[in-house]
């Protein structure tokens, strides 16, 4: 019998194509399994067969996600797979946002079920959940490359799976990521005599399951507009890891859990400043040769001398935003606002690379 | 308090709840594109910040992407 026929999506650094020099890399394909998917077709064995590996420059994909999917599908097509495979991304955010596009794509165009993996809190869950693809799974990930063996273990679990039967079941039974939707089921008891054995378990303290877990994503309310443009006080964030000369707030390139500010109220242009760029995300090249591309400070403060606006902050606050947690990006983001409401700031210019 | 969010991954920025999402130029240079000479790069850099500026004064029901009025001359 023929083995099943599996795509693996790969971003260009576990393509081995090269790091973020190749993150504008189109799309690409290689026969066969490449990096991570050799290791993940030694733990399939027979049960499938890695037949074709598609990558992308992870920047390329950001910002061409159309094109970009358009011949990932096509990849996928040509080579007629059954299955797609796509990381395991762990913490990174473009790759993670990539491989839950490639799958959600796939998915619908050619109906291949589609295994993913990456950590909780990359941003590509979001996605992911915002789908809500049948037979499209994330697996969880520890959040660093270290945790690749279990990562790969996961998948190939799953793509072992699918390749011997349709579905996989519930997320809490085969430890993938709730995908946001329930499977439908049918079971003995009503679900008023199953409402109140769960609220008497919960009463008298025994252990009971949900059958609803509750969406742990917040939402945003959404603020009100300014109403003044020429009164406003503006005020500068990046996330772009432009920071003071000589890192004296010892930003690392990853996961900061802090954020600092800067002087900036007497420059006319951050070329009047002596910064560094920290930041393991993207290539720091142009940011560093001009940081007004993630603090537009040259072209706000002709604004501000032309009245367009009332007033610009004196300091922008600075985080490095590589792999940032949700959880201590909210902190961080929460003891910012505070102090610009403090001082009496009306609106935010947010910069992100 | 209003956020113009000015970043190259709008859709992913939007998909995260951010309510007003400005889209730049590119990850790495998000106000601006270095390939261009210095005035045409600091005009983009504008077009940019006054898109931003006009989110800040529009009422929007939730997540919403406001692409600047310029034609993006690489890549």
């Amino acid at each position: 019998m023929a083995r099943v026929r599996i795509m693996h999506y790969l971003n260009q650094f576990f393509a081995g194509i090269g790091g973020e020099d190749k993150a504008n890399l189109p799309v690409g394909s290689l026969k066969g399994a490449v990096g991570p998917g050799k290791r993940l077709q030694e733990l399939l064995g027979d049960a499938a067969e890695i037949v074709v590996t598609a990558y992308c420059g992870d920047n390329y994909f950001s910002e061409h996600r159309e094109e970009a999917l358009e011949a990932i599908v096509q990849v996928a097509r040509q080579n007629q797979v059954a299955l797609v495979a796509a990381g395991p991304a762990f913490a990174s955010g473009r790759y993670g946002f990539a491989c839950a596009e490639v799958c959600h794509a796939v998915r619908n165009s050619l109906s291949a079920a589609c295994i993913t993996a990456m950590h909780l809190e990359n941003p590509g869950i979001e996605t992911y959940k915002q789908y809500k693809d049948r037979k499209v799974y994330a697996f969880p990930t520890t959040e660093m490359v270290s945790g690749m063996g279990e990562a790969l273990a996961g998948m190939a679990k799953g793509l072992a799976r699918l390749a011997g039967g349709p579905s996989l079941g519930t997320a809490s039974k085969e430890s993938y990521i709730p995908g946001g939707f329930r499977l439908d089921k049918i079971k003995s008891q009503t679900g008023a005599v199953r409402a109140v054995d769960m609220l008497l378990d919960k009463l008298t303290g025994r252990p009971f399951t949900t059958e609803i877990p509750l969406e742990a994503l917040e939402k945003i309310p959404v603020p009100a507009p300014i109403t003044n443009l020429k009164d406003a006080y503006l005020a500068l964030i990046s996330t772009s890891g432009a920071i003071k000369r000589g890192n004296p707030d010892g930003f690392r390139g990853y996961q900061n859990t802090k954020w600092a500010k800067y002087h900036i109220g007497k420059m006319s242009s951050m070329l009047d400043g002596e910064w560094d760029v920290i930041h393991g995300g993207y290539n720091i090249e142009f940011m560093k040769r001009n940081p007004n591309y993630g603090v537009p400070l040259d072209v706000c403060r002709d604004m501000e001398k032309e009245g367009v606006f009332a007033r610009l902050y004196p300091y922008y606050y600075v985080t490095p935003g590589a792999r940032g947690l949700i959880s201590v990006m909210h902190r961080i983001g929460k003891e910012i606002v505070t102090e610009l409401k403090d001082e009496g700031a009306d609106a935010v210019l947010l910069v992100a690379t | 308090m209003p956020v113009a969010f000015i970043t190259a991954m709008s859709t992913m920025a939007k998909q995260l709840g951010a309510n007003r999402v400005i889209t730049g130029t590119k990850i790495p240079h998000p106000c601006g594109d270095p390939t261009l000479s210095a005035e045409a790069d600091k005009a983009l850099r504008r077009a940019i910040v006054i898109c931003a500026l006009e989110a800040l004064q529009k009422d929007v029901a939730g997540p919403t992407i406001f692409v600047p009025d310029i034609t993006f001359t690489s890549g």
